[in-house]
């Protein structure tokens, strides 16, 4: 019974031990879960719920000694044992994913460190590059400034050697082609004034032939005048009648046909453009000045300027009536022909193409 | 080289050349009223049937010779009739003939001096370029000047050509080009509003002085037979003395009263075709001599209605063949009144050519004939800047044959009027005694008066401010141009005479290479200074002709090696722009040229 005792005792110990051992939080859970266990034990025994009081009971009965209290701890162990077990894989798991995300944690944080290193390094070479680029400028500077004034040196001797050479050898040349260029010129100024001469001579020749041919027509048809002999100008005002007034197209065109209200507006555009030619190119103005109708007195008379008729007296003053201012041309502007009038064209034929 | 005798002013128009001279009186008082009477060269020109005759105008045609003579005394051997002849040549074979020789010279999309001109003519016409034909203008009034004054050469008297104050740096190079081609090496530009004012001040019956006071600024309005132009001069007193000073210059507008006359021509053409009757290109420059006529008519007579216009028949049948119609009041008060100076608000701007992407390269001819829309946005633009007192003008001087017309000049008048109402400011005072058709020439020869310290000058100096375009140094990127800065290489109105450097700037330039600079040009930036580098370029900024210099190996640099330069700029006292790259180390400098071949 003793040993019993010792046993029970022995075996209460070690239970008290194990949840002495465990830690605060387990301890705990053991706590509660004892209470819970035997609350459940002692609901299970009073009322005699089945199956786990059937088992309790063959469990009593398979082991004789074990009292229900023995039986009921047992059962506890194993399930605490149990229970123990998969808190524990529960906290391994839950410190192994810990670790596992600080892991990767400090793996990217390493990333970083070795990203940041490299830029660091890449800095520093782009310093040195740029540290060269600048030296290379100033060595290139240098070098310019140096090779300008060098090369400056150089080139101008070397011009200035080569120029003596070529002084010396064109002089000769140059005697040379001197001589030659004398003698050549020599005689081509002979021939050219000989040439020139008889140019002279021919131009001079036929210019005469020409000019006393045309005035002698041109003397011919200005003082006689009548058949056969047109004056230049002749030409010239009709030919600028024509051109500018219609003038010949007009006194040709047969004009029976055509109504009064036709002719009148051809005729004030016609009569508009020669009166604008008579205005610019002959500047006309009365020989007597005065009112046509007046009673007028001359002393005497100019035949060419002032025809008289009815009464004539032999002598003036003469006096009578004005019918007729008559007109002066005082100034005539044709243009200047250059070579006379060529032809007898004074309205060219016209072809639209 | 002989003293000069004369002072000899040259109006290079669009349509019509003429040239004015007066003599130089030595020692007289400074007085410009007192000066010399103005007089005009009578040109000979060639004429159909071997014939010469003079004009006081040379209207400013070229015609490729078919088998014409040539008859002048000084051109032989001359492929090229110039003047009245070949004006009429030209609306005969119209493939021949170049005509507004001087809008392409400022034509910045063509080379200027490539052989182009006629520009549509047929390819195996001989073909000149702008330039060569600026020359044979010149060189005409040249060889015209000698027969009047065989002892007295024209290179030898002190020469003003005029321009239009629209022309930039280029193309003013380009005229002083010409006449050095001609054989004048030395003469003076001056803008043509600039002459008309002088022409104004020098007549004695409406004395200037009393007409502006201090702080007036001017609008001269010059519309001329093609081109339109615009100036601002201001009024300023210095040491009790009226100074003046011109301001602003509005842009190169190819509009004028030939565009009027052209209107009216095809009015009445249209009017003929309704009734079945066909016209000929040749009866349509006829038509439009006529309409121009029956413009003047109707414009100056107040009480007819309507001008019968008459084109009469090309065959011999001159009066059977014809056909007529007429303008009516109407057609002018509703199409050129109307059209050319309508009624707008100042914010109007000119309507701009909706189908600029696929125009034909010719001259830029003005898509909308509306001078008073072209007015409104020149004045708008001086509002915008520094000086807004420039947008609203208290004067205005008029130029161009077609201000004869009252009409014109009232309705432009009336329209600045409402403007000037609107901001609340006092109406514009018209400025009398300008005679409107040859004040340019006669101004430019009071101006060589003026110049020579008989005379009030007009202040202008650099038309509008000039800048070199500057790459932004950085990384090549693909498909990313680098952005560009401006760099001002001449503010508006620096002085003639003016030479400047441009400090804290350098740039490598490579020997054997070709400099390049793009170059541009603006009108309205006032407060930029010289050497000042705009980083931000905008639309108020506009490209002309690049710059280069030939950077060829000299001094034992070769090519290759790199120089470091400054920049210097010249404006010399004719009044064009120069730009020199100087070397650091030894001051060698190399002239940038305006390359006028490539187009910008």
């Amino acid at each position: 019974m003793i040993n019993i005792v010792i046993y029970r005792l022995k075996s209460f110990k070690k239970c008290l031990e194990v949840i002495i051992d465990m830690k605060k939080l387990a301890a705990r859970i053991n706590l509660i879960l004892i209470l819970v266990f035997f609350a459940g034990g002692y609901y299970v025994s009073v009322n005699q719920i089945e199956p786990l009081s059937g088992l309790i009971k063959q469990l009593q009965e398979f082991v004789y000694l074990v009292t229900s209290v023995e039986a009921y701890a047992c059962v506890y162990y194993v399930s605490l044992l149990i229970l123990l077990f998969s808190v524990f894989i529960s906290l391994y798991a839950a410190f192994e994913g810990v670790s596992k995300k600080e892991v990767a944690l400090q793996k990217e944080i390493k990333l970083l460190k070795e990203d940041a290193e490299d830029f660091e390094n890449k800095k520093v070479e782009y310093f040195t590059e740029i540290k060269k680029l600048n030296l290379r400028i100033q060595e290139l500077q240098i070098s310019l400034e140096q090779k300008v004034s060098a090369d400056k040196y150089e080139k101008l001797q070397a011009e200035a050697e080569e120029n003596a050479n070529a002084l010396e050898g064109a002089k000769a040349k140059s005697d040379e082609l001197t001589d030659k260029i004398k003698k050549l010129s020599q005689k081509i100024e002979d021939l050219n004034s000989e040439k020139a001469k008889l140019t002279e001579q021919e131009r001079d020749l036929s210019e005469k032939l020409k000019e006393s041919q045309a005035q002698l027509a041109s003397a011919n048809a200005n003082l006689k005048g009548g058949k056969d002999t047109v004056p230049p100008a002749a030409y010239q005002i009709l030919y600028l009648l024509q051109k500018e007034g219609r003038l010949i197209d007009m006194l040709h065109e047969n004009i029976g046909d055509y109504d009064d209200e036709t002719l009148g507006g051809a005729f004030r555009k016609l009569h508009e453009d020669l009166q604008e030619l008579i205005k610019e190119r002959f500047i006309l103005e009365p020989v007597l000045n005065e009112e046509e109708g007046n009673t007028i007195t001359l002393d005497s008379i100019d035949p060419d300027s002032v025809k008289v008729s009815g009464k004539v007296p032999a002598e003036g003053p003469f006096t009578g009536e004005l019918i007729h201012k008559g007109w002066r041309l005082k100034e005539c502007k044709l243009p200047e022909m250059v070579d006379g009038w060529k032809g007898d064209v004074i309205a060219q034929a016209e072809i639209e193409i | 080289m002989a003293a000069a005798k004369y002072i000899v002013g040259i109006d290079l128009g669009t349509t019509n050349m003429v040239l004015s001279y007066s003599r130089i009186i030595s020692g007289s008082d400074n007085e410009a009223d007192d000066g010399e009477a103005i007089n005009y060269l009578l040109i000979a020109q060639e004429q159909p049937k071997n014939a010469v005759d003079t004009s006081e105008v040379l209207p400013a045609f070229i015609f490729e010779r078919l088998k014409e003579k040539p008859v002048l005394p000084w051109n032989s051997d001359n492929d090229f009739i110039i003047g009245e002849f070949a004006r009429e040549r030209g609306a005969e074979v119209p493939d021949r003939v170049i005509s507004s020789a001087k809008s392409w010279l400022c034509n910045t999309r063509v080379d200027r001096t490539k052989a182009i001109l006629p520009f549509n003519g047929e390819d195996s016409a001989k073909k000149i370029s702008p330039l060569q034909a600026m020359a044979m203008f010149i060189s005409h009034l040249k060889n015209a000047w000698l027969q009047e004054f065989p002892k007295d050469k024209l290179e030898n008297q002190k020469v003003i050509v005029t321009i239009p104050a629209s022309f930039d740096a280029a193309a003013r190079d380009l005229v002083v080009e010409a006449a050095k081609m001609a054989g004048l090496s030395s003469v003076s530009l001056i803008e043509e509003p600039q002459a008309a004012f002088y022409s104004w001040i020098s007549q004695k019956e409406n004395p200037w002085r009393r007409q502006v006071k201090k702080g007036d600024v001017v609008l001269v309005v010059d519309v001329g037979g093609g081109t339109t132009d615009f100036s601002l001069i201001e009024i300023t007193e210095s040491d009790g003395e009226l100074n003046l000073d011109r301001v602003a210059v509005g842009s190169h507008i190819l509009l004028g009263g030939d565009n009027m006359d052209l209107t009216l021509a095809y009015i009445a053409a249209k009017r003929l075709e309704d009734a079945g009757k066909k016209i000929s290109r040749w009866q349509t420059v006829q038509l439009s001599h006529q309409c121009r006529k029956a413009k003047e008519i109707l414009l100056s007579d107040s009480e007819k209605d309507s001008v019968p216009v008459t084109v009469s028949g090309r065959g011999s049948s001159v009066i059977g063949g014809t056909i007529k119609t007429q303008i009516t009041r109407e057609d002018v008060e509703n199409n050129i009144v109307e059209g050319f100076f309508p009624h707008c608000s100042i914010n109007d701007e000119p309507a701009e050519d909706t189908a600029s992407g696929v125009r034909e390269l010719n001259l830029m001819y003005a898509a909308d004939a509306a001078v008073s829309k072209h007015l409104a946005k020149f004045l708008k633009n001086q509002m915008n800047d520094a000086h807004k007192e420039y947008g609203y003008p208290n004067a205005i001087l008029f130029n161009g044959g077609v201000f004869k017309a009252k009409i014109f000049r009232d309705r432009l008048v009336a329209i600045i009027d409402s403007w000037l109402t609107e901001s609340g400011k006092d109406q514009i005072k018209v400025l009398e005694g300008i005679e409107l058709s040859k004040a340019v020439s006669r101004g430019a020869v009071y101006f060589g008066q003026a110049v020579s310290g008989k005379g009030i000058r007009i202040r202008g100096g650099v038309s509008q401010s000039y800048y070199l375009g500057i790459e932004t140094p950085m990384p090549a990127v693909p498909g990313f141009k680098p952005p560009l800065k401006a760099l001002c290489v001449a503010k508006q109105g620096t002085e003639e005479g003016s030479v400047l450097k441009v400090e804290n700037q350098s740039f490598g330039l490579v020997i054997g290479k070709t400099a390049e600079f793009r170059f541009f040009k603006s009108n309205c930036r006032r407060e930029d200074e010289f050497g000042q580098l705009i980083p931000d370029m905008d639309e108020s900024f506009e490209e002309t002709s690049l710059m280069t210099a030939e950077m060829p190996a000299y001094d034992g640099l070769k090519a290759g090696d790199l120089v470091d330069v400054e920049l210097e700029v010249v404006i010399t006292e004719i009044g064009t722009l120069e730009v020199y790259c100087i070397s650091k180390d030894n001051e060698h400098r190399w002239r940038l040229e305006f390359n006028v071949r490539e187009a910008a």
